[in-house]
């Protein structure tokens, strides 16, 4: 069973007034458990708003989005909280940490909040902290770490949990090549190890061929969708 | 982990939360100080009151109140004083004479004054007459008719010690009398009125001069003031002839001060609080407005309502459970200080003692006032607390991580 299935989604903000804005307009997409999809397309086209209604962040304004059967459209405000903690993963382009809370506290933060116990979210959280390489860094603060290294602290709080998918709004666009390139390495891997389904969307050309699946929209309707081998 | 995270913030901007923690602080330590003084001020008010005229209990003739006559004296003295001596609840009585329509009259002009028989032995364990003179003595040579006026008296009556005193008085019997005394001791109590209208003689000197013994009131003490409100009750009802009353009827306004000086309290603590509200508020609501990315992600990322709710309200408690007790101490140690060392109002003591009031001002406060207080602050904060903390559930998640 797929793991995304948004249907006919429109989004349309400030409705009926002067300033109304189609943002989405008409989206069908199916995400398959363990894809690595990227989700392309120029500054406005879209991307972030659809990001957010897959992740039950906003509502669209029509169509229907299903995340592992489940519909979330008509969730109420509390309910959408609660299925975000429990099945999705989020990084976000900035502002993704705790800022006073270490490392290894912002990776365990989801599951504490799940109410997972001390031991399994130890173990967890020192397993993922070894696989973004940041073992050393675990007692810093974000403001201690660099960009790169508080967005490998981010993917390793999205994936603590083992939520069913991770959404990654534009995560490497305040980073360096450097950076850029050894995110990807650590997404990829999350990818094919634990087969954590992702999609993010990016800008970035050098993003884009490292994605096993593109999708690029363009005012707010898909233009293209290509799998790469 | 909320309380990690919200102990953690308040210590984020340093600066603002230190600010907030002075105010609070500085507040409490401000009303705490303020109470005290009015606390002490009453109380030694009250005790001065007690110590230099009123004592803790009188017995009068029940017209005597209403109508301070001569012919009201107590009926069947000998009763009253059996019954007080009987009674081990009552350290010492003194019965005094009372011509409240005397005249003194002297080469510069006649004066309305209360002529107050005593028995200086009896009055000296019952009062402080005796330690507030300040020239002469205090009836010690009993030779002759010795007299006690006030120092302003003697002053604008151009009286020294030694000089001859005439007093004019009508006794029960409707008798005028015109007596020579000789001016023994020139005292000053703390309270101008009394001293200017008082003369303090012996009472067995007026009884010689009249040819009869009356007497118009009892005073006595028992251990504490506030033990006199019962002894009161019981007298009253041995001595159903008289009528028996403690401190707190005699001078029902010193019993209103008490009363009002807590209340002052709480007007004082509530008006400091109102202002430490609104500074908080705002402080609370930039941390809020200033954080709303990071508290967007929290919402998006699965942290419910309630508990961001709850975090903004524990870190607002936190300012307030660092700033309340640092005030409280500090407020507690500064009345304790000048609880023993007393501040010295020695400037504005000639105002003060027309009041009533020593110079000496001991701070004093009630240890449950300190409880109150803490209650209160933490009211306050929670109040505070409300308003940034609705603004922060305001925030939609995906609007605040969009933001730029
Ligand atoms: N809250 C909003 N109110 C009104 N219009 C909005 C709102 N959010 C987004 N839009 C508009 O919707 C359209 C899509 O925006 P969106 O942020 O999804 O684009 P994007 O592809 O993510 O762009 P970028 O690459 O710049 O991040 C844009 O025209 C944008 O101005
Ligand atoms: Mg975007």
């Amino acid at each position: 069973m797929s793991v995304i299935k948004v249907k006919g989604i429109q989004k349309i903000y400030n409705e009926g007034s002067a300033i109304e804005v189609r943002a989405l307009n008409g989206i069908d997409l199916v995400v398959e458990k363990g894809e690595f999809t990227a989700v392309v397309g120029p500054s406005g086209s879209g991307k972030t708003t659809l990001l957010n209604i897959i992740g039950g962040l906003d509502v669209a304004t029509q169509g229907e989005v299903l995340i592992d059967g489940t519909t979330i459209s008509g969730m109420s405000e509390n309910e959408l909280i609660g299925f975000r903690l429990n099945n999705i993963g989020f990084v976000f382009q900035a502002y993704n940490l705790i800022p006073v809370l270490t490392a290894k506290e912002n990776v365990g933060f989801i599951m504490l909040l799940q109410k997972r116990s001390n031991d399994e979210r130890e173990n967890r959280v020192n397993e993922l902290l070894d696989e973004v390489g940041l073992k050393e860094q675990k007692n810093k603060r974000p403001g201690e770490l660099s960009g790169g290294q508080q967005q490998r602290v981010a993917v390793a709080r999205a994936l603590a949990s083992k939520p069913k998918f991770v959404l990654a709004d534009e995560p490497t666009a305040n980073l360096d090549s450097k950076s850029t390139s050894d995110l990807l390495d650590i997404m990829a891997r999350l990818n094919k190890e634990e087969g954590t389904t992702f999609i993010f969307s990016t800008h970035d050309q050098r993003v884009i061929d490292r994605a096993r699946r593109v999708v690029t929209i363009d005012d707010g309707r898909i233009t293209s969708d290509v799998h790469h081998a | 982990m909320i309380l990690k995270i919200a102990w953690r913030n308040v210590w984020r901007n340093k600066l603002r939360s230190g600010v907030v923690i002075f105010a609070i602080m500085t507040g409490i330590w401000a009303g705490i100080f303020m109470s005290s003084m009015s606390i002490g001020m009453t109380e030694a008010r009250t005790e001065d009151a007690l110590g230099y005229f009123i004592s803790h209990i009188q017995i009068h003739n029940p017209e005597f109140i209403v109508d301070r006559k001569v012919r009201y004296s107590i009926d069947n003295v000998e009763n009253v004083l059996t019954e007080l001596s009987a009674n081990d609840s009552i350290l010492h009585f003194s019965k005094r004479t009372i011509y409240t329509e005397g005249i003194l009259a002297s080469a510069k002009g006649n004066k309305n004054v209360q002529i107050v028989g005593i028995d200086p032995e009896q009055e000296k364990l019952v009062t402080k007459i005796h330690s507030s003179i300040v020239a002469g003595n205090y009836f010690e040579d009993f030779k002759g008719k010795p007299a006690c006026i006030g120092k302003k008296v003697a002053e604008k009556y151009n009286y020294e010690i030694g000089d001859k005193l005439i007093l004019q008085f009508q006794d029960k019997a409707g008798d005028i009398h015109a007596m020579k005394f000789k001016v023994c001791g020139i005292f000053q109590s703390v309270n101008l009125q009394h001293d200017e209208l008082t003369v303090y003689v012996p009472s067995e000197v007026l009884a010689e001069e009249t040819g009869h013994a009356e007497y118009h009131e009892i005073a006595l003490n028992t251990y504490t003031k506030a033990a006199a409100i019962g002894l009161a009750a019981t007298l009253q009802q041995k001595l159903p002839e008289q009528k028996v009353e403690y401190w707190g009827q005699i001078s029902p306004e010193l019993g209103y001060t008490d009363e009002m000086m807590d209340v002052a309290m709480y007007l004082y603590m509530g008006i400091i609080m109102l202002a430490l509200l609104f500074g908080i508020i705002n402080t609370m609501l930039m941390a809020v407005l200033e954080r709303r990315r990071e508290l967007g992600m929290l919402m998006a990322v699965g942290m419910t309502k309630p508990k961001v709710f709850l975090m903004i309200v524990v870190e607002t408690l936190f300012l307030a459970l660092v700033g309340g007790p640092l005030g409280i101490l500090i407020g507690h140690l500064t009345v304790q200080y000048f609880g023993v060392h007393g501040i010295d109002l020695a400037v504005v003591a000639e105002g003060m003692k027309s009041f009533g009031m020593s110079s000496m001002l001991y701070t004093k406060i009630e240890a449950s006032a300190y409880i109150d207080i803490a209650v209160m602050v933490i009211c306050t904060a929670l109040l505070a607390a409300i308003y940034p903390a609705r603004k922060a559930l305001k925030l939609n998640p995906s609007e605040s991580i969009r933001a730029l």
